[in-house]
């Protein structure tokens, strides 16, 4: 095979190749610079902002468990001011460089690729308590011209209100992607909870509102206790599940969701190897998000691009595009 | 983001594997070429399988550092299933590390100042390091330095013959006294006393908190190296933050683990 395209869309959004690191375990990206090629990744999703910078739930945030952990650190962030005056910029920058240095690195070797390579895109993931704060939020974000799309967050069980609250009934999470794709004329995801009952309802509701695609899933709510103390280990007593304990509940419902809407869908949970995200990919996921692998492995998300690309070459598939949505 | 130092996944082979007593072994540790420097107090994050009960990595202080010769040494306390399979490593071993993580003890600002360290537990590791560093530098301290280890019994009690070696004072206190004077660290005459200059605490938190109110009773400031529970050790989850005064939430793995006492709400 002479050369491989692992360029994928999600709806007018571009990405080098379909991996991406998952909002709330990639910090706002520079944290991973010394343990990976940013550059070499098909886009990040940064932590979780809310208009207003927020201390977050008190410790303990954090419990162990089989195959995954369970948080509960209830949306710490810097506010949306913040991301985009002081930590953008170096992120953006880090990646400039990065990208001239590949391209120097590939004419003194290997030809450069046949058609241009989008760069790394910066998604913001926006949450809010109300409809309002969503909305002044998104605002600030349309004027940014580092972020690439919005990852709408209706769905983060660690917080009081907004969050999940918004993104388990239909009509409330219809509610505020119409507001918010108002105000932001980007590619907007939505981040859908998986604590529902039908997940697919959901996201033919945020489709109807205006979403341009949607990713999921976001974790699953749940509990542990320290015997010892006869306590909850969580501050909060319950906390989102993630890792691959939760895997095949989400490829579950990304292949419901895929098969429910016109839009794109990016998939997520769970995923610690390339053999995971091209299952994603095949039950209809365009993209795919890596999240709590990064703890394991702070070079997971990149090891997982070039697995897929090692897989593409073994099988004979020049497009990558031809792997989603096969089951 | 510290930014300094340029960390790193450093693949080190396991060259020995040390038991101290029933709950300990110290693993010493060679990687395939020099490291870059780290202080005592900064961490690692060590990749251990997943099992029925934990995915994560294991965050360890650093216990000794030879940067130059790409040498640490761990001290590992057997408390769950990822510690329990560290300390059944052997020569040959290969482990998969990040290095090194957060920020460490800040040393004196004179080499003369006196010098309490007081640890408990695993806590010792990393106070045993600043020893070290303190001790073995270009410009060794020349001050007093007195080190009190809390154990619950004289068998308990580890590395006093090293620590006495590197020129400290060695006091002990134990629960059941069988060595040193009877009870925890705050009934220790060196202690109570607090006559240095520079208080530095590692061990359990109801142990350091008790350590930082004695030395704030005395005006000597106090260093204190939390060990909250972490997932990723490099400051992007926010699981482990401590609040400070002001009800911040302060993030231990970058900013910590080693915090001037004075500054937290814990």
């Amino acid at each position: 095979m002479s050369t491989l395209n692992l360029q994928t869309d999600i709806g007018r959004l571009t990405l080098k190749n379909p991996v991406m690191t998952a909002s709330g375990t990639f910090g706002y990206g520079l944290e991973y610079a010394d343990f990976c090629h940013l550059n070499a990744l098909g886009g990040m999703v940064l932590k979780g902002t809310t208009l207003h910078p927020r201390e977050g739930n008190p410790y303990p945030r954090m419990a162990e468990t089989p195959a995954g952990m369970l948080n509960a650190v209830g949306l710490q962030n810097k506010g949306v001011r913040t991301l985009i005056k002081d930590l953008l910029p170096p992120l953006q920058a880090h990646l400039a460089a990065a990208e001239a240095e590949t391209k120097a690195a590939q004419t003194d070797g290997a030809p450069a690729a046949q058609t241009p390579q989008p760069p790394t895109r910066i998604l913001v993931n926006l949450s809010g308590s109300t409809v309002e704060d969503y909305v002044e939020a998104a605002e600030l974000l349309d004027a940014a011209e580092a972020v690439s799309g919005v990852e709408l967050n209706i769905s983060c069980p660690n917080v009081k209100q907004g969050g999940m609250a918004f993104g388990t009934r239909p009509d409330t999470a219809a509610e505020v992607v119409s507001a918010v794709r108002r105000a932001y004329r980007g590619p907007l995801l939505v981040k859908l909870s998986p604590n529902v009952t039908d997940i697919a309802e959901m996201a033919r509701a945020v489709e109807g509102a205006g979403a341009d695609g949607v990713a999921l899933i976001n974790t699953l709510l749940g509990m542990e206790v320290d015997i010892e103390k006869a306590q909850p280990v969580l501050s909060t007593i319950t906390g989102g599940l993630s890792g691959p304990c939760v895997r095949p509940v989400a490829l579950r419902m990304v292949w419901q969701v895929a098969k429910a809407v016109k839009i794109p869908v990016v998939g997520m949970g769970g995923i610690v190897d390339a053999r995971d995200a091209i299952a994603f990919l095949m039950v209809g996921a365009s993209a795919v998000e890596v999240g709590t692998a990064n703890f394991e492995d702070p070079a997971s998300a990149e090891k997982i691009a070039d697995g897929i690309a090692a897989y593409m070459q073994r099988k004979g598939i020049a497009d990558v595009r031809s792997l989603i949505g096969i089951i | 983001m510290d930014g300094h130092t340029k960390r790193a996944d450093v693949a080190f082979t396991v060259v020995e594997n040390r038991r101290l007593n029933p709950r300990f072994v110290r693993l010493t540790l060679q990687a395939a070429a020099g490291l870059q420097p780290a202080e005592a107090g900064q961490f690692v994050q060590v990749r251990v399988p997943s099992s029925l009960h934990s995915y994560l990595r294991v965050p360890i202080s650093l216990h000794e550092i030879d940067a130059a010769q790409g040498r640490i040494a761990l001290l590992v306390q057997e408390v769950g299933e990822g510690s329990r399979w560290l300390a059944a490593r052997s020569a040959g071993d290969r482990l998969d590390v990040l290095y090194p993580l957060g920020t460490g003890f800040r040393r004196p600002a004179s080499p003369s100042a006196s010098l309490l360290l007081v640890g408990g537990g695993c806590g010792l590791a990393p106070l045993y390091g600043l020893l070290k560093q303190l001790k073995q530098g270009d410009a060794p301290h020349s001050g007093r330095i007195a080190f009190l280890t809390g154990a619950r019994t004289a068998a308990d009690l580890l590395l006093q013959a090293e620590i006495a070696a590197l020129g400290a004072e060695v006091h002990a206190c134990t629960e059941d006294g069988s060595a040193g004077e009877k009870g925890l660290v705050t009934v220790h005459p060196v202690l109570q006393a607090c006559a240095f200059d520079q208080v530095y605490t590692c061990g359990p938190t109801p142990m350091m908190k008790a350590v930082a109110a004695a030395a704030q009773a005395h005006h000597v400031p106090c260093q204190v190296s939390l060990e909250n529970k972490m997932a990723c050790g490099i400051g992007a989850c926010l699981c482990c933050v401590t609040p400070d005064k002001d009800r911040h939430h302060r993030c231990v793995c970058t900013e910590g683990p080693v915090f001037d006492a004075d500054i937290l709400g814990w």
